[in-house]
């Protein structure tokens, strides 16, 4: 087995400085109560990972501190992925900013692949990675967490457990308390882990124990496991202004619900829906996210938007929205659907329909008519560009 | 599949050329190139709002009469000035 990993090293400082132009020289810490991620700066001050945060600023006082916005981290980390699979059919995800690429098979050389990897990524991506390439998965991943940023490094078939001797035991997949008790033991690098017998290693610690004992002698068998893809649909929205009344959100969510509906009765006609995920951007930085999983599959943007109002109604964004996002995850065959006994005013918006296809027909060259639909956002605000806006007229109008 | 909408604000703000008086009160508005005196002003009010975000919304709107008869609605910006024409509704 050949495994390579690629690391992006301060994935969440990196992919908030590409979205925050004017921090680049500044020192960055993300969390909220505990560091969840900082800038090489900061960690040359000693800020570690899971720090208490008011000790992290007592550090570096002059740090930006930014709130932790996961969905954000893992969106950017599963685009980096998606990139890695057009190298290997086989990429496994290892946390946001990381993944595990089986290189068994592949006609282009390791390292050659891991140069192209790299520079692949900062092309498409603005990021620089690093690469590790050994029999093994968790070889391959401290390889690449050692080496800096742009670098591959190779270790050997055969010559893992000399790699990972002289490296420090918290490279190992150990709970905190297996660590504390081997440093008590005076037991500070991995060689000195692989040179217990493995007995011992066990009673003391159990399978964890073994499992560590394995690894610090190189012995890795994990296989890579590729991911699942799945087919979404992504809908957004953005505002004009940031929306802080729940009208407006739920006005603008609704209007997103339903365009990504009518995208199922398009191409992907008779598709049902599992699952659905609001997210927002924030004012001021930051995402907010709202699984909502259907009771039934769901095929139906009115039906669909009945769960996700009172979803969103129960838990709504903490702060001023500017941008809504949903996805439709899930995505099944249909499986029989019971139909309206009565359409309602549906004669009427067929006839707008039908007129909006005239429209497109007549102006040629254009894709979408030139036809807006008035939504009232917020009628009763004191600023009058507030009180409504022109949407797109969609695939669907709901009455 | 992604795709993003956008919704775009209805009836914005447009600059508009005014003279004021002694009191900062709207006397000529120059609407299409042509300067047109206000005959009277019907009411004024101030709205203030939004004052927690870098860009606050601090506005005088005056509603006025002008001279060919057409009532419309007018705002200076105290926030980041300028006037501006925006029916009020």
């Amino acid at each position: 087995m050949v495994v390579a990993c690629v690391n992006i090293p301060r994935f969440a400082v990196e992919a908030e400085r590409q979205r925050r132009k004017r921090m680049n020289a500044r020192l960055v810490l993300i969390g909220e109560n505990t560091v969840y991620d900082c800038s090489l700066g900061a960690e040359v001050l000693k800020v570690r990972r899971g720090m208490k945060m008011s000790e992290a600023i007592g550090l570096c006082p002059t740090a930006i501190v930014l709130p932790t916005d996961v969905p954000y981290y893992e969106r950017r980390s599963d685009e980096v992925v998606d990139f890695a699979e057009a190298f290997s059919p086989v990429v496994e995800a290892s946390g946001t900013g990381a993944a595990y690429v089986a290189l068994d098979g592949l006609p282009t050389p390791p390292r050659r692949l891991a140069d192209d990897v790299i520079a692949g990524i900062h092309k498409q991506f603005g990021f620089m990675a690093s690469v590790g390439i050994a029999s093994g998965k968790f070889a391959a991943r401290v390889a690449a967490l050692i080496t800096r940023p742009g670098v591959v490094k190779l270790v050997a078939d055969g010559t893992e457990a000399a790699f990972l001797a002289p490296l420090p035991i918290e490279h190992l997949p150990a709970a905190e308390a297996m660590r504390w008790r081997l440093a008590m033991l005076g037991m500070g690098t991995i060689g000195e882990v692989a040179r217990l017998p493995p007995g011992a290693i066990q009673a003391q610690f159990g399978a964890e124990g073994r499992r560590c004992w394995e690894l610090a002698q190189g012995f890795d068998s994990e296989p890579v496991i590729a991911r699942v893809s799945e087919q979404t649909i992504v809908r957004r929205l953005q505002l004009p202004s940031p929306a802080m009344t729940m009208d407006v959100i739920l006005a603008g969510t609704e209007k997103v619900v339903q365009a990504a509906y009518s995208s199922l009765g398009g191409a992907g006609r008779g598709r049902w829906v599992r699952k659905a995920v609001v997210r927002a951007v924030l004012d001021g930085g930051g995402t907010w996210e709202l699984p909502v999983a259907f009771r039934e599959a769901v095929s139906d943007g009115d039906d669909a938007w009945f769960a996700i109002r009172n979803a969103i109604t129960k838990r709504p964004p903490e702060r001023p929205v500017e941008e809504i996002e949903v996805e439709l995850i899930g995505l099944s065959g249909e499986s029989g659907k019971q139909a309206r006994m009565f359409e309602g005013k549906g004669k009427l918006w067929r006839q707008v329909e039908e007129a909006v296809r005239q429209i497109e027909v007549q102006q040629p060259g254009t894709e979408k008519a030139p036809v807006g639909k008035i939504v009232a956002l917020e009628p009763w605000s004191r600023i009058p560009e507030r009180r409504a806006a022109l949407a797109e007229f969609g695939d669907k109008l709901a009455p | 599949m992604i795709t993003t909408r956008r919704l775009r604000s209805l009836n914005t703000p447009r600059p508009i050329g005014v003279q004021t008086d002694e009191h900062g009160q709207p006397i000529v508005l120059v609407i299409s190139g042509r300067k047109l005196a206000v005959e009277a002003h019907h009411e004024t009010w101030r709205i203030d709002d939004e004052w927690w975000r870098p860009k606050p919304i601090s506005r005088t709107y005056w509603r006025v009469s002008l001279e060919d008869g057409r009532v419309i609605d007018v705002y200076h910006d105290l926030a980041g000035g300028g006037w501006f024409r925006q029916a009020y509704g």
